[in-house]
């Protein structure tokens, strides 16, 4: 039996994907469930099974190449003198008849040596493609609207036109950046696609969602002890629990209380979203994702706790799935362990707020009329004004702090 | 400047020559007593002789080697063949012979020949005498290929011709003889070869064209302005040398080339010109180059026929309308 493998869709957004690595050559046997290959996303690399058990008889894509989901990528058959000439015959035959209508075309060829080259065509007229070249427009993202929808002149001028009024004010700034002779050398780092992937993100959130910051620190002498009380009971060192996952707790139960919190502003209307899911930011070496604990106002400590650290190594490790870093309502970010003292988040769209944690800090405090010394935690709330108005910030983030020096309100 | 027709041009031009320089002659089939069956030589023999307007068997291959022959001792012969389907019976003489000679004598010869002809569709004459074969010729290295589409052009590229020191191809076409048009009365009265002319000014797409399909392309032009599209016609009037200079200079005014002739597709000269603009101004190029041209089948006699074979002011502006 042969079995044709394709580029998978690991979630339902997804269009396209490039194979980072191959674990299996080209006549290497392979067990159904059996890692066979590893696939990079927008954000994260996933490792993929096997659909079937048997011999790599043909790897179709080269390792760093991009393509649609669905695309064959490789051959698989029961034995090794199975004739697979048909199957890759038949889907060069598909690949290579012209599709007029798309305005990019996928060919894959399979040449004399067996290797498959991706080529893209994006019909563009010579033309079009030299004055975009030459003013610094990516082709890929002109709409064609010439004959077979080709890329001509007046669609790349068109494009010119929109980008010259949408960034009137920035391109002096531009001007501005890289005209400084008196900056002698540089270095320039291309951007990696995580970095591009936060640049734009974080760029449209800044644009669009008018942000504003609402502080508070909180005693955290209960949750201090708290955090105690479960590190005594954990069994095994590795699942500590951390101040951070009874944030995660303390906040999802909070935004139970304001469901206007846990919304996203969608232009015309605001979404209530059903689902309390939070976003925990992790740092990874060239960024930072943020994996999502679904219905984390309905999990205990400890299981936040546990899928929490699972979820941070796989982040660190690229292997992050789309579905375990989508579909967040609101996101916390910590740098307490930094000693942070305080600082305000960019809000991740298209969420409405985002919890900055800061250090627990010992500080001289006033309570009973005197000066004592108590584990201090500040607090810093982001949120889209578009959705929340400052006393409803004020009112919850009051919530989440009376929350934090009293935990055991959770079970009120 | 007077209007003349297209085959008094021709003539005016012969006559003029003639008179200024005694060694020029006309030869060949029914110049002199029936002044040719287009009457571009009409009166010729009363006014210089039969020795200078010679009437000839029908021998296309004696015509054309009389030339060389007379040519190389001097002579500065004009010959016609009637049609240009028939300079396949003189293809040796003007192959191998004429465009070969100043190479081969290392410039010790000249062969300052003219071949008069005429081709394309004109009222029925079917297979044998409707072609257009100016490729053929273009391809001979040592050849200069004319094809003229106004009075105008015909007077002052005949002459350009008649003076000039290599074999000249001149092909004109049969459905242009009786068009008029201005033509100058001087004496001196010269179009050089290898130069085009922008019969039209245009900013939306070029149309390069020769001889008769450059009238049918100003047509289209006309009804294409109608529609808003502003077109540019190109008449190359000499293929051999072509002038490349004024080809480039449009398609980077343009960026759209329609290439019209009505020559057959499939080793027309039409893709000679699209091959040229891909090397010289690929990158000015806002649409595949396009071609309209006759069909590659043999020219028809019945008329319905041969009006479906040949490109029209139609064809051109389909053709126009798909790259723009």
């Amino acid at each position: 039996m042969i079995t044709l493998i394709e580029m998978p869709a690991l979630s339902s957004t997804m269009k396209r994907g490039k194979v980072v690595k191959w674990y299996k050559r080209e006549g290497d046997l392979v067990e159904k469930g059996e890692t066979l290959f590893e696939v990079e996303t927008d954000k994260v690399n996933v490792e993929v099974e096997s659909l079937a058990s048997g011999f790599v008889r043909k790897i179709l894509l080269e390792e760093g190449i991009q393509v649609p989901t669905n695309t064959p990528i490789a051959i698989i058959s029961d034995s090794m003198d199975e004739d697979i000439s048909s199957v890759i015959e038949a889907r060069s035959l598909v690949s290579v008849s012209p599709g007029e209508e798309e305005p990019e075309e996928m060919e894959l060829r399979t040449s004399k040596t067996s290797r498959v080259k991706e080529r893209m065509i994006i019909k563009t007229s010579p033309l079009a493609r030299r004055i975009a070249e030459q003013e610094d427009i990516d082709i890929q993202t002109i709409e064609g609207t010439g004959p077979g929808g080709r890329i001509t002149k007046q669609d790349v001028e068109m494009a010119i036109a929109e980008r010259s009024h949408a960034h009137q004010g920035e391109t002096e700034a531009e001007a501005e950046y890289e005209i400084q002779p008196e900056i002698e050398g540089y270095e320039d780092i291309e951007l990696t696609k995580i970095r591009r992937v936060i640049a734009q993100r974080l760029q449209k959130s800044k644009l669009t969602a008018p942000h504003f910051y609402v502080d508070v620190t909180a005693d955290a002498t209960a949750i201090t002890r708290l955090k105690e009380d479960f590190e005594k009971r954990s069994k095994k060192p590795a699942d500590k629990t951390t101040f951070n996952d009874i944030v995660v707790k303390i906040v999802s139960h909070a935004l139970k209380e304001f469901p206007i919190v846990n919304s996203s502003f969608l232009e015309d209307r605001i979404r209530l979203h059903g689902a309390i899911n939070i976003g925990v930011a992790v740092a990874v070496d060239d960024g930072l994702v943020v994996p999502v604990v679904r219905n984390a106002d309905q999990k205990s400590i400890s299981q936040i706790s546990h899928e929490v650290m699972e979820l941070a190594r796989k982040a660190r490790n690229r292997r992050l799935l789309p579905d375990e870093y989508r579909g967040g309502t609101f996101t916390i970010t910590n740098l307490g362990m930094y000693s942070v003292e305080g600082f305000h988040a960019i809000i991740n769209p298209p969420e409405s707020g985002i919890l900055a944690v800061s250090a627990i800090i010992q500080k001289p405090v006033v309570a009973d009329g005197k000066i004592t010394v108590r584990p201090c935690v500040k607090l810093s709330l982001s949120v889209d004004h578009r959705v929340v108005d400052g006393s409803v910030a004020a009112r919850f983030l009051a919530r989440i702090k009376e929350l934090v020096e009293s935990p055991s309100l959770i079970f009120e | 400047m007077k209007e003349i027709k297209y085959r008094e041009a021709i003539s005016e031009a012969l006559r003029e020559e003639m008179s200024r320089d005694e060694r020029v002659f006309v030869i060949g089939e029914d110049v002199g007593q029936f002044g040719g069956v287009f009457q571009a030589t009409a009166s010729l023999l009363e006014s210089f002789g039969a020795s200078r307007v010679v009437d000839t068997p029908i021998s296309e291959q004696a015509i054309v080697g009389s030339a060389l022959g007379a040519a190389l001792v001097g002579l500065r012969p004009v010959a016609e063949i009637m049609f240009v389907d028939f300079t396949s019976m003189a293809m040796d003489q003007i192959a191998n012979q004429c465009a070969k000679f100043h190479f081969m004598t290392g410039g010790q010869a000249i062969v300052p020949v003219v071949i008069r002809t005429q081709g394309g569709v004109g009222f029925g004459d079917a297979a044998q005498h409707s072609q257009s074969l100016e490729a053929w010729h273009a391809h001979i290295p040592g050849l200069k290929v004319v094809m003229p589409s106004t009075p105008f052009d015909a007077k002052g590229l005949l002459k350009a011709s008649i003076r000039d020191d290599n074999p000249v191809v001149f092909i004109e076409h049969k459905l242009l003889y009786l068009n008029e048009g201005p033509v100058p009365e001087d004496d001196d009265f010269i179009i050089p070869i290898g130069k085009a002319d922008v019969k039209r000014e245009g900013q939306d797409v070029t149309i390069i064209a020769w001889s008769k399909m450059v009238i049918d392309s100003l047509e289209a032009a006309s009804n294409l302005e109608k529609e808003g599209i502003d077109v540019e016609v190109v008449d190359l009037r000499t293929l051999k040398p072509v002038d490349l200079e004024a080809i480039t200079k449009s398609v980077k005014k343009t960026g759209k080339v329609v290439i019209v002739h009505e020559a057959c597709k499939t080793g027309g000269f039409g893709g000679e010109i699209a091959t040229l603009i891909m090397e010289h101004a690929f990158d000015y190029l806002d649409a595949p180059v396009k071609r309209v041209t006759g069909l590659d089948s043999p020219i028809p006699y019945a008329e319905p026929l041969y009006r479906a074979v040949i490109p029209n002011p139609d064809w051109i502006m389909k053709g126009v309308k798909e790259i723009i």
